[in-house]
């Protein structure tokens, strides 16, 4: 990773919370996509990771307060936010965006679909800890991995195999 | 068999439809009409998924039941459909809790699986997600 990318994403956490979409909840999300530009312009990534990028923001101000989804959501924190980040960059450049989203246990999923029975998802969530699964026609799997810096083979495996 | 102020049955029956209300613009493609498994993955605190029994309702009093969770963001983007037998298939269950009228919780997800517990709601709700109708919401 970039160390100044890194930097400049550290100052994310010291973000005002706001209302998403209200007036204050424009300039918030005005000053994190700032971020997100200068991070994405200090790695070069591709099209479709910016796209992802941007999602991220959108998720997070989405998502930063209690029952987000009306049934009582834990909030998706900072710092769940920031790994997301990361992990999208650690994605191989060849891999279509994924469907961002949060989940109720407040961890941010992406999920690449490719039809019926032909799904697969990963969900980054406290200490970097990565939940995945998925189903291909009759073969369903699912395990866990940690996200450091490298995504774990199994899941770049699991990836690949939905969208190949 | 005992009634529910509902005056539905107390016990959900394999048959029966149920839906999970979405509020969350996420939790749906509306391009790919589908619903997310994200959208099918329990609460944390409870271990429960919170659903509403449809059975022998016109679709106006469908999107009526989901009044309460409509006025937590003031948005409902649709609902997802699914038959109770389709989640008993998971070794789930669908049990009954009033009130709100027709109120129920899919219950039995796995516990105390330490790291791996995640993985396997993950899973599960991959499958429901699958199996489930996304029905959109025009009128909010």
């Amino acid at each position: 990773m970039n160390l100044v990318a890194a930097n400049n994403f550290t100052s994310f956490t010291s973000l005002p919370s706001s209302g998403a979409k209200s007036s204050e909840g424009n300039i918030v999300y005005e000053r994190i996509m700032d971020y997100v530009e200068k991070y994405n312009q200090s790695i070069a990534i591709s099209g479709n990771k910016r796209v992802t990028n941007d999602e991220l923001c959108d998720v997070y101000l989405e998502c930063k307060n209690p029952n987000w989804d009306g049934y009582n959501a834990i909030p998706v924190s900072i710092e769940i936010c920031k790994a997301a980040l990361k992990f999208t960059q650690a994605l191989p450049i060849d891999i279509p965006a994924p469907e961002v989203s949060a989940e109720a246990d407040g961890e941010i999923s992406f999920e690449w679909y490719q039809g019926t029975k032909k799904i697969f998802s990963v969900s980054i969530g406290a200490n970097n800890r990565l939940s995945f699964a998925g189903i291909d026609g009759d073969e369903e799997w699912y395990g866990v991995s940690t996200f450091i810096d490298q995504i774990s083979p199994k899941v770049i495996s699991g990836i690949f195999s939905i969208i190949i | 068999m005992k009634k529910l102020p509902s005056s539905l049955l107390e016990k959900v029956d394999d048959s029966e439809k149920i839906t999970r209300f979405i509020i969350y613009s996420r939790f749906i493609n509306k391009d790919r009409n589908r619903v997310k498994s994200s959208a099918f993955i329990p609460n944390p605190s409870n271990l429960q998924l919170s659903v509403s029994r449809i059975c022998d309702l016109s679709d106006e009093n469908i999107w009526a039941l989901s009044k309460p969770v409509y006025e937590i963001r003031k948005k409902l983007y649709g609902r997802a459909d699914i038959e109770a037998h389709l989640i008993r298939n998971e070794k789930l269950n669908v049990v009954s809790s009033e009130p709100p009228e027709r109120h129920a919780n899919v219950v039995g997800w796995h516990n105390n699986d330490g790291k791996i517990q995640k993985a396997r709601h993950k899973k599960i709700a991959l499958k429901l997600a699958d199996d489930a109708k996304l029905v959109l919401c025009s009128s909010k």
